[in-house]
């Protein structure tokens, strides 16, 4: 039967080629979509310093909307008492460098070792206000190297030093509060306000503290965990994360439909054929097995199509396997669990699309293929 | 090669076209002895390829009784027909129905694999069998590549290789011009008498009485008597 569906195949090439293009481009969509979705999963999911709290104004999504008045550290440190260890504005922005999608965090450099427990991977710490330090991966993005020269927002800066930290990995430059201040103005101030607790402090507690008491006092701010910023920041690409998944879903289905139509056709079109396998000995399993085969070696090779155009567009269409919203970066990679589910699942779809359509030919008599009825001839 | 006499009784097969039924055979009693030459003649729509579909197993009568061999057809499950049709039957199709996309030499293999022989073994013996039948250098070629006669001796061939105990012919020169078709014939008489293979044979071809050990008459789904031949 292996046989037979091959020399059925190689003599119809050209149905052959258009069947595995078809199904191809589902399955292609079907593997890029679910390394989509995790990605975006991935978003949500970065971990951060339980031991910062961060505030930012209440309702506002993206950090860099927000605004911090003068007056609320001292409300913030007066609420906290002992349990604060430092207290630091941050101007952060997200903003494009060169053409690389950059989170710029604006803090005072003695928070950098302490608050946000970066440390130099190469360089040094910056001394000037025209210094930087950029992250692993803005380096990586950007091709920087210590002592590269940026422009940022109209002003050149010198890269003192590469740094690495735990957390999400973003692409960020880190430059002191007062050069980020007189780069961008007095106008929007500092979007974020961090309190790095003491190690003695509960966290939990004093989040909540913090809270009732900027309630008590007015202050539209929310006090997030690290991590929990970034959770909500990821749950609003929530969205986007469902969207991949229904469509990687339909993806699926479309791959089922696909095969189903295929084996309808093939089955319908050679019923004459297995009409005459029929007749000359071979059962209803051997014709199961010949169209089965016939399906799964169109579905493979559809399947081997879509992965090496989807290795190839997430190596080269997707700036070497990264995915970046806003200024945050995460994987966008195609593991060999995922893509030895996505044959699974393409085979498994093309036998179920198989059996759909084919059922109706496996059930007919050897007869009814070959078109018998009164008034036929027995051609 | 086991000999098969072919009895049936009171056969008849009816189908459901729309609201109406059609006797496409009726009470149909026939007697074919082991290793005879019977023809059923008869006009199109007569019931011959009907009595063939059911003498071949790729049909059930609708009512009756018909044993091949002391098999009784008519109680068959559906393996048990599928491998009565693999142990003892040969097709001959009036327009060879061969695969258009194996070439001669796998189409007469076919049967062979269906019986379960490797596919080494199946095209050793069809080589061997299309070179009986005069077509041992077409092995290679696809039935596109092959004449009307040529291919209906590769269907031949796909038909005896298994050397069969029955072999059922519908109209198997109705393709062919006369010079083929005289090919065939002598082809199928010769297997006839040096196989031992009972053939049953349809046709509205009144000239093929001549080689016939049997001749049925089918007219409007009913049989006339057998006549019975020297």
């Amino acid at each position: 039967m292996i046989h037979l569906a091959l020399q059925d195949l190689r003599h119809d090439r050209l149905t052959f080629g258009f069947s595995v293009l078809g199904l191809g481009i589902l399955v292609f969509a079907f593997l890029l979509l679910i390394p989509l979705s995790l990605a975006v999963t991935r978003l949500g999911e970065a971990g951060g310093l339980p031991q910062n709290l961060i505030l930012v104004e209440q309702n506002v999504l993206q950090p860099e909307l927000s605004r911090v008045p003068p007056g609320l550290a001292g409300s913030v440190s007066a609420i906290l008492g002992e349990r604060l260890e430092r207290l630091d504005p941050v101007i952060f922005r997200i903003l494009r460098v060169e053409d690389h999608p950059i989170q710029l965090r604006g803090v005072a450099p003695e928070a950098w070792t302490t608050t946000f427990q970066l440390q130099l991977v190469e360089g040094t710490w910056s001394s000037a206000a025209s210094e930087i330090v950029i992250g692993q991966l803005a380096a990586q993005g950007g091709g920087w190297r210590t002592g590269s020269e940026i422009n940022i927002y109209g002003r050149p800066f010198r890269v003192a030093g590469i740094a690495d930290g735990p957390g999400t990995k973003t692409q960020t430059i880190w430059m002191s509060y007062a050069a980020a201040r007189a780069l961008f103005g007095d106008d929007q101030g500092a979007q974020l306000l961090v309190a790095h607790l003491r190690p003695s402090a509960d966290p939990l507690a004093s989040r909540q503290d913090l809270e009732d008491g900027l309630r008590s006092i007015g202050a539209p701010f929310d006090a997030y965990f690290e991590d929990a910023l970034l959770r909500q920041y990821g749950a609003a690409l929530n969205d986007l994360r469902l969207l991949s998944l229904v469509t990687a879903s339909i993806a699926f289905v479309a791959v089922t439909l696909g095969a189903h139509n295929l084996a309808w056709l093939a089955a319908e079109e050679r019923q004459r054929m297995l009409g005459v396998l029929r007749a000359i000995g071979f059962d209803r399993r051997d014709v199961a097995r010949y169209l089965a085969l016939r399906a799964g070696m169109i579905t493979v090779s559809a399947y081997l199509l879509a992965l090496a155009a989807a290795v190839v567009f997430i190596r080269l269409g997707l700036s070497a396997e990264t995915f970046t919203v806003g200024g945050t970066q995460t994987d966008l990679s195609l593991s060999p669990g995922m893509a030895v589910l996505g044959l699974l699942l393409a085979c498994a779809a093309s036998l179920a699309g198989t059996w759909l359509s084919v059922s109706r030919v496996l059930t007919a008599s050897p007869s009814g293929l070959l078109g018998r009825g009164p008034g036929a001839t027995f051609a | 090669m086991p000999q098969v006499a072919i009895q049936a009784h009171a056969l008849t097969r009816t189908y459901r076209r729309g609201s109406e039924d059609v006797r496409a055979l009726l009470d149909v009693t026939i007697t074919i002895p082991p290793a005879a030459f019977a023809i059923v003649l008869g006009p199109s729509g007569s019931g011959k390829s009907t009595l063939l579909n059911l003498i071949g197993g790729i049909d059930r009568p609708t009512s009756g009784h018909l044993t091949v061999d002391g098999l009784a057809l008519h109680d068959l499950s559906e393996r048990e027909l599928d491998s009565y049709r693999r142990e003892y039957v040969g097709f001959l199709f009036q327009f060879n129905n061969l695969l258009p996309n194996l070439s001669a030499l796998e189409n007469v293999a076919l049967p062979l694999i269906a019986q379960g022989r490797s596919w080494a073994q199946a095209r050793l013996q069809a080589g061997v069998q299309l070179a009986d039948l005069g077509l041992g250098h077409r092995v290679g070629h696809r039935p596109a590549e092959l004449s009307g006669g040529e291919q209906q001796r590769v269907a031949l061939a796909r038909a005896v290789v298994t050397r069969p105990a029955l072999i059922l012919a519908d109209e198997p020169t109705g393709d062919l011009d006369l010079e083929s078709a005289q090919v065939v014939l002598d082809l199928m008489s010769s297997l006839n008498r040096d196989l031992g293979a009972t053939f049953v044979i349809a046709t509205h071809n009144p000239r093929l009485e001549s080689r016939a050990t049997h001749v049925f008459e089918l007219s409007n789904g009913r049989l006339a008597p057998p006549v019975p031949r020297p």
